[in-house]
C-alpha cells in the first residue's frame, strides 16, 4: 500500500519528509496528548500532578508547535497516561503505513489495564473459536484439510499459496503500481 | 451538532468512531482553494498544516484552540481552524455542513492583524453564497489519507 499512499507521493521530496517527521512531533504529539487527557476526562492540573509538572507547562505542551518536547517530558507523560512510548528509527514505508491508518484506537490509546483486559478478551474469543472448530472437525471426521483445500484438490487445481508467498506477490504488484492517476476520498 | 453545555466545545459529531470529512471550495474555474493555498506554503508550514488536519479529523469534539467561531454579524455561522506554525498563526475559514463535515473556504495567515491574503475574511460569505447558489462547488480535501487509484 505504501507506493499508493498519497502521503507517500508527498514524501518523495526530502525537504517535505524531513518537515513531516518534525511536524509529527511538534504538532501531532501535542494534539494526541490533549486528546488523551480529554478522553480520560482529566483537567490540565490533574495531568500536571500525574506527570509531575506544572499546569502552565502542560498547557504549553498541548499547544501544537509551542514547545520543543524532549524525551524526558514524553516519558513522564507516557507514565501519567500509563501508555507505552515508541521512539525508534523506522523506514518511511512503515511510517506511512502507520500514519495512514485513521483508526481512532491508534490515537486514543488505552491505559495498560484496559489494554490488557482487551487482549485477554480477544484471546478468550480466539480459544473459543479454536475449540469450536476442533469439535466441528471431530464431529465431521475431518483429516485436517480445510473445506477450501479439499475442494481445490478435487477440482485438480494447485493448492493455495502460503501467506508468505502471497505477501511477496502482493509486494511486487504494489512496487509496479507507481503511476498515480486519480485521487480518491478516504 | 452545536454544543452549548460543554465549555470550549465548538462542534461535536454525533457518530463517534468515524473521522471528520473535510471539503474544500472549488471555484467556477475549477481551482481548489485549500489545495492551492497549501501548495503555496513554505515546506515546514505545509507539513504542519497536513499533520494538524490529519489529527484534527480524528477528534470527535472540536474545541478551542483548534477551532473557534468568527465574531461579527457578517461572519455568523463561520468558523476557523487554528494552528501556529513557525510562530505564525495559520487559519482555515469555513462552515459546518452535514454531520461530520466541515467545508473549508479560505486559508490565511495573520500576524499583528495583518492578513495574508488581505481579503481572506471577505471571501468567506462570498464563497459560501457561491456554493449555495451552485455557482461554485466543493470537493473532498484528501489530506493524504486517501489512496491513489492506479491504472
Amino acid at each position: 500500500m505504501y507506493s499508493q499512499s498519497l502521503l507517500a507521493v508527498q514524501l518523495r521530496s526530502k525537504e517535505y519528509r524531513e518537515a513531516f517527521v518534525a511536524s509529527q512531533i511538534r504538532v501531532g504529539l501535542p494534539m494526541q496528548c490533549r486528546a488523551l487527557r480529554e478522553s480520560r476526562e482529566w483537567t490540565q492540573p490533574k495531568l500536571a500532578e500525574a506527570a509531575g509538572m506544572s499546569q502552565p507547562r502542560i498547557s504549553e505542551i498541548e499547544r501544537p508547535g509551542q514547545r520543543q518536547l524532549n524525551l524526558e517530558t514524553l516519558l513522564r507523560l507516557a507514565s501519567a497516561f500509563d501508555v507505552a512510548l515508541q521512539v525508534r528509527f523506522v523506514p518511511f514505508s512503515q511510517f506511512v503505513d502507520d500514519d495512514d491508518q485513521l483508526d481512532l484506537a491508534n490515537f486514543y490509546v488505552s491505559p495498560f489495564e484496559e489494554d490488557l483486559a482487551a487482549v485477554e478478551r480477544r484471546e478468550e474469543q480466539m480459544k473459543s473459536v479454536i475449540v469450536m472448530g476442533a469439535a466441528h472437525r471431530a464431529a465431521a471426521g475431518d483429516t485436517g484439510q480445510t473445506g477450501q483445500s479439499r475442494a481445490i484438490k478435487a477440482a485438480g487445481e494447485p493448492a493455495p499459496q502460503s501467506n508468505s508467498q502471497t505477501a511477496a506477490k502482493g509486494l511486487r504488484t504494489e512496487e509496479g503500481n507507481n503511476g498515480i492517476s486519480e485521487r480518491r476520498a478516504s | 451538532m452545536l454544543r452549548q453545555d460543554d465549555q470550549n466545545v465548538v462542534y461535536e459529531k454525533s457518530d463517534d468512531g468515524v473521522v471528520w470529512s473535510l471539503l474544500q471550495y472549488v471555484s467556477p474555474m475549477g481551482r481548489k482553494a485549500i489545495d492551492d493555498w497549501r501548495d503555496g506554503l513554505l515546506v515546514q508550514r505545509r507539513a504542519d498544516c497536513d499533520v494538524f488536519l490529519r489529527n484534527l479529523v480524528k477528534l470527535p469534539k472540536w474545541r478551542f484552540p483548534d477551532v473557534d467561531s468568527l465574531t461579527g454579524r457578517k461572519f455568523s455561522g463561520f468558523y476557523e481552524l487554528r494552528w501556529k506554525s513557525q510562530k505564525v498563526p495559520h487559519r482555515i475559514g469555513g462552515y459546518f455542513g452535514e454531520n461530520g463535515t466541515f467545508v473549508m473556504l479560505v486559508g490565511w495567515t495573520h500576524n499583528a492583524k495583518k492578513y495574508d491574503p488581505p481579503m481572506a475574511l471577505e471571501l468567506l460569505p462570498k464563497r459560501k453564497k457561491q456554493i449555495l447558489t451552485k455557482e461554485a462547488t466543493t470537493c473532498v480535501f484528501t489530506i493524504f489519507t486517501g489512496r491513489a487509484i492506479t491504472k
